[in-house]
């Protein structure tokens, strides 16, 4: 992986490339919020005095503030690189704990056969017939909407795709002449699904993560722009489209910044995975 | 000849008088649409729990007595007047002889009682029932004792006594709220479980036609007691979301909306609309409620006082475009109790640490507390900026926002420590505050949703219902508000101004004071 | 292949039952006394207590479970909280409001999705397939939910074309807008999904035979090709039949288009339980019975799913 690979691949794919770019940018964002918010995301100021008359909040774009306001005078770019964090923040770890449940099941149902396998497979036909912003409604409503309920929500609706997917490759490495023998060997059942099985789904485990992250970051929005999300103040992305439903019509920035900001970022991994399986497995699609 | 010259001469200007007179009387005619938030399932009086079916309802029925439209006084209704005796208990009503069903038939003194005893009757499981409770007999029907109830009697078919276990001034004011409507006995024993939905009532307005979820319809009742409304129809279209009637209304497919905070501006500068805007200022008031029976906030006044003084107020009057009056106490402008001289708490952050310090806290509180409200997007824009404010002074709250079903379950049972909370009157008396808000008899299911209880006010509130001279219950009303700003079981923050804005074609438009706004004066300019 | 259907056939009956038991076990989760809902607030602890009784609110869980089963089985879905009305006499026609929708959007995405996955495949490579590839990836990227909001500010707000919201029966301007919103990830999916199909049969020997031969026949060799790119498009719909129903719940909710997703959305927040079970069971039923029939003319189509299972 040298300069002369790397300017290979920008020349080849230069879409990908400002994906790449473009998700990297967010991940910094997440990480550096704070410094890279220009207001508190949470300072409230409802009116102002221009020269002598009253104003109200929402503020349009200004030099002042960046993207403009809500109606209760709070920075919207200040809150829309918070709600950055969250979405992301929302969207690795519920993914990753979704992969964490999948990937244990997958395994486990994929190496048993048998009754086993039926039972946790008749398990994931059932999770995945429930619309999932509606199961995933209903776990917030349980927990009561906050972040923890949302990706408990998420986690609930993301791990059966993940299951199925470990389970079927799982079972096209299982009759593997290599891991017959080792059975045959007498291995430990626990071993040979750790050391032989595991990391021969690595690949696709990896990839399952990275393209789930953006269907995480989309319920938490969804979930959200309902109210049944993360809860206020705290600012996200969802629920800061929602609030400015109202005013499509005379602060249609409101509304369209925050959703534009969540589009990009989801359609560049998107464009980023899509590069990716081409070149790695497009038996993957 | 001369004679004849000013006779004629007096009778063109007669006739031009007469003409102007009935031309400024208003059209008949044309169908105004108007909306609902949800579609209000039943318009049964006995079932009425919400505000918007109230809205719907008071077109549709009729009782002994009816709001003025503006919601600020009532106007005779079905009787057409009524004395109480001296003792102040036995209240005698006067109906008129020509007040009719929308099913044509005549209502005696006998359907009132029916009416009445229906929503008193346990098995109707009415929430209304409570309009009732000081009636002789009341809670002996309640408890299955007897079959009717005593105190209701008929005189003559015209006639109708109502005798009170103890004086009541504010009674008539009860009766013309929607849940004291009468209704036809044969319509509901014919119609039973879906009376709800084909309600019979005696209302300027019958119900013809309703589309569940979508619309509601009702044609003007020819044989109105008042003469007929001015309108051929007046249609209610549920529209959940408050900016697609806005939208709705521009588009000219409504006639009449409830004006966002978001576009206030704009259509107050709009040339076409900006001169069919109406504003009332709402008998409401919206407060924290204060679970007097858990600490800290239960049994902490300077804690209390600490968060009054924080609220900013005028900041949520400004994130409403000015469109709410500042709360000291709880009865607002225009309600005899209202008080500009009780201690207003005004915005004081350092006043709030100071109280705080006193109070026990002086690094601030040191859990988090919740508070529970309605939903609604733009109310919880408000509790945003008072969380805000709290958050200033060191107290952390949670907003939890629930809907209406489990909000009224957790207020009821008693499970929260703070919520937000809102009272808009059930009838046009101060009465309507205070007895469901702060009398002990009220606690369990009344409406003191504080659990607030305290012999003084008590008292005071007893008095207001047996004193009959106007100054005299003035005094007794503010000394109970004054009394509720020193305790702040509810911490009061704001009034509600209703404003709408109609169809620039509508005319003789006035919003109710008691968000329920009728419709039987209102008429289309052509 | 029959013992493989029959099988398939056999397994729904634990599975709707283990899905009966799921949402019965969720809803009973969700915290709400139904009791005080349906009192009112002004109701004294005494009167809420009848109702808990009244309503068996307060037996052990198997056996409120067990009258939640045998009653859906028999058809008596119970009556609605909220509108006090027979469930089941709401649900044919909120149903059918969202199956106008639906088969609205399944088959104009079909056609659209359809004809730009064949340009995509045909022009492969060409400025127009990165085009149609880059809009159908932008189409399932976007949030639904912001993408009703913008398609209802630039054509009803600012353009005034079109009613933002609402529901009229029959084919109107109402049903518009919802179509839109949700032919934009359905189409953008198909493509794809038509494109990937059309590529792969073009690449075929037979069809490089045939055009060797001299075949050249613009007619025969689209036919082929349609031929058989029509199965995988015909399943990506079945897929996304089940999958766009979150969708289209959550543009009923946006629009206000009165039908199944509303309905269940509006059940949920009310705690209607009788109405929320009964919905997303037959939503749910209908998604298992949908993959089920996907599965099935997959596996009839392509022999090697068929004995990999």
């Amino acid at each position: 992986m040298n300069l002369k690979t790397i300017v290979k691949f920008i020349k080849k794919e230069p879409l990908a490339f400002i994906a790449l770019l473009i998700v990297l940018s967010y991940i910094i964002i997440a990480l550096f919020a704070p410094i890279i918010a220009t207001h508190d995301p949470l300072r409230v100021k409802t009116s102002m005095n221009v020269d002598g008359e009253k104003i109200y909040a929402p503020y349009p774009p200004s030099k002042m503030h960046l993207f403009g306001t809500d109606q209760l005078g709070r920075d919207l770019f200040s809150r829309i690189v918070f709600g950055v964090r969250v979405s992301l923040f929302v969207g690795i770890v519920a993914r990753g704990l979704s992969m964490l449940l999948g990937v244990f099941l997958g395994l486990i149902t994929g190496f048993s056969g048998g009754i086993i396998d039926n039972i946790i497979m008749r398990i994931t036909d059932v999770f995945m017939s429930i619309p999932a912003i509606l199961l995933a409604m209903i776990v917030t409503l349980i927990f009561s909407p906050s972040l923890t309920s949302v990706i408990l929500a998420i986690v609930v609706v993301g791990w059966p795709d993940v299951a199925r997917l470990v389970r079927s490759q799982v079972l096209s490495i299982k009759n593997n002449e290599y891991v017959e023998a080792v059975e045959a060997l007498g291995a430990k059942k626990i071993r040979i699904i750790l050391k032989h099985i595991l990391p021969n789904c690595m690949g696709i485990i990896i990839v399952s993560f990275s393209m789930g992250i953006p269907g995480a970051v989309m319920y938490e929005a969804g979930l959200s722009f309902f109210g049944l999300g993360i809860q206020p103040p705290s600012p996200s992305l969802g629920s800061i489209i929602s609030n400015g439903r109202g005013y499509m019509m005379f602060a249609p920035w409101y509304s369209i910044l925050p959703g534009i900001v969540l589009a990009l970022f989801v359609l560049s991994v998107n464009i980023l995975g899509d590069t990716v399986i081409d070149y790695f497995d497009p038996s993957y699609k | 000849m001369r004679r004849y010259s000013i006779l004629i001469l007096l009778l063109l200007v007669f006739s031009l008088v007469f003409s102007s007179v009935v031309v400024a009387e208003g059209n008949y005619g044309g169908e105004f649409t108007g909306f609902s938030s949800t579609d209000p399932k039943s318009l049964d009086p006995a079932a009425l729990g919400s505000w918007d079916q109230a809205v719907m309802a008071a077109n549709v029925l009729e009782g002994l007595a009816r709001l003025s439209p503006s919601g600020q006084s009532i106007e005779p209704g079905i009787a057409k007047s009524w004395e109480v005796s001296d003792d102040g208990l036995v209240w005698t009503f006067d109906l008129r002889e020509d007040a009719y069903f929308h099913n044509d038939e005549n209502i005696t003194a006998e359907d009132v009682k029916y009416s009445f005893e229906r929503v008193i009757n346990p098995e109707t499981r009415s929430p209304q029932a409570w309009l009732f409770n000081k009636v002789v007999g009341y809670s002996e029907m309640r408890n299955g004792e007897a079959a009717e109830v005593s105190g209701i009697r008929v005189a003559d078919d015209y006639t109708l006594e109502i005798e009170l276990v103890e004086p009541l001034t504010p009674f008539v004011s009860m009766l013309a709220s929607p849940g004291a409507a009468v209704v036809s006995k044969t319509a509901v024993e014919e119609y039973g479980d879906q009376f709800g939905q084909n309600v019979v009532s005696a209302g300027p307005f019958k119900l013809t036609n309703w589309e569940q979820n979508l619309e509601l319809e009702m044609s003007a009742f020819e044989d109105y007691w008042a003469g007929r409304p001015y309108l051929d129809t007046l249609k209610f279209r549920f529209i959940h979301d408050e900016n697609t009637r806005i939208i709705e209304l521009l588009s000219g497919n409504i006639d009449w909306a409830w004006v966002t905070p978001a576009h206030h501006q704009g259509l107050t500068n709009n040339s076409v609309y900006k001169d069919s805007i109406y504003r009332v200022n709402t008998l409401h008031v919206a407060y924290f409620i204060v679970n007097m029976n858990e600490g800290p906030f239960g049994n902490n006044l300077k804690l209390r006082q600490a968060i009054s003084y924080a609220l900013n107020r005028e900041s949520v009057i400004d994130s409403l475009q000015g469109r709410a009056n500042r709360a000291i106490g709880i009865f607002p402008p225009g309600f005899m109790g209202h008080d500009q001289k009780a201690t207003a708490y005004e915005y004081n952050p350092e006043k709030a640490k100071e109280l705080l310090a006193e109070a026990g806290y002086p690094d601030g509180l040191p859990e988090t507390y919740t508070v529970i409200s309605l939903p609604w997007a733009n109310l919880i824009k408000i509790l945003e900026i008072y969380q805000q404010n709290l958050r200033d002074v060191g107290i952390n709250i949670e907003l939890k926002p629930v809907q209406q079903g489990e909000y009224m379950s957790m207020i009821g049972e008693g499970n929260f420590d703070l919520a937000y909370g809102y009272r808009v009157a059930d009838y046009a008396d101060p009465d309507s505050f205070v007895y469901p808000l702060l009398h002990s008899d009220s606690i369990d299911g009344g409406g003191n949703v504080a659990f607030y209880s305290n012999d003084k006010i008590d008292n005071l509130i007893e008095e207001g219902r047996l004193e009959t001279d106007e100054q005299e219950r003035k005094n007794i009303y503010e000394e109970i508000n004054n009394m509720v700003q020193e305790e702040l079981p509810y911490i009061s923050t704001t009034h509600n101004i209703w404003v709408d804005v109609m169809n620039p074609d509508v005319r003789n438009w006035q919003p109710s004071a008691m968000d329920i706004h009728m419709f039987h004066r209102v008429w289309l300019a052509e | 292949m029959f013992n493989y259907i029959l099988k398939r056939f056999l397994f729904l009956i634990p599975i709707l039952i283990g899905l009966s038991l799921l949402i019965f076990i969720f809803l009973y989760l969700i915290p709400g006394d139904v009791a005080r809902m349906i009192a009112g607030p002004s109701a004294s602890k005494e009167v809420v207590d009848s109702i808990t009784n009244e309503m068996g609110l307060n037996r052990p869980l198997p056996v409120q479970y067990f009258e939640f089963l045998t009653n859906f089985l028999t058809g008596d879905f119970g009556h609605s909280y909220q509108s006090g009305k027979a469930i089941i006499d709401e649900i044919p026609i909120v149903f059918k409001r969202t199956l106008q929708l639906t088969i609205i959007v399944q088959i104009i995405s079909f056609i659209i999705g359809g004809i730009m996955g064949i340009i995509s495949a045909v022009w492969r490579k060409s400025i127009w397939d990165r085009l149609i590839m880059a809009i159908s990836v932008s189409g399932l990227s976007l949030p639904l939910f912001w993408s009703a909001l913008v398609i209802q500010l630039l054509f009803s707000i600012y353009l005034g074309w079109l009613p933002p919201s609402g529901y009229r029966s029959g084919f109107d301007l109402y049903i518009i807008l919802p179509t839109l919103t949700l032919v934009l990830p359905n189409s953008g999916m198909l493509a794809r999904v038509t494109r990937s199909a059309v590529i792969d049969v073009m690449n075929n020997d037979y069809i490089r035979t045939a055009k060797s031969k001299g075949l050249s026949n613009f007619w025969v060799i689209t036919k082929h090709i349609v031929r058989n790119a029509l199965i995988p498009m015909i399943t990506m719909t079945g897929t996304n039949l089940s999958r766009m129903m979150g969708g289209v719940i959550m543009i009923e909710i946006i629009f206000t288009w009165p039908g199944m997703g509303k309905y269940v959305y509006d059940a949920l927040l009310a705690k209607d339980f009788p109405a929320l079970q009964t919905a997303t069971m037959l939503i749910a039923s209908l998604v298992i019975v949908i993959n089920l029939f996907v599965d099935l003319t997959y596996g009839l189509i392509d022999p090697r799913i068929r004995y990999h299972n």
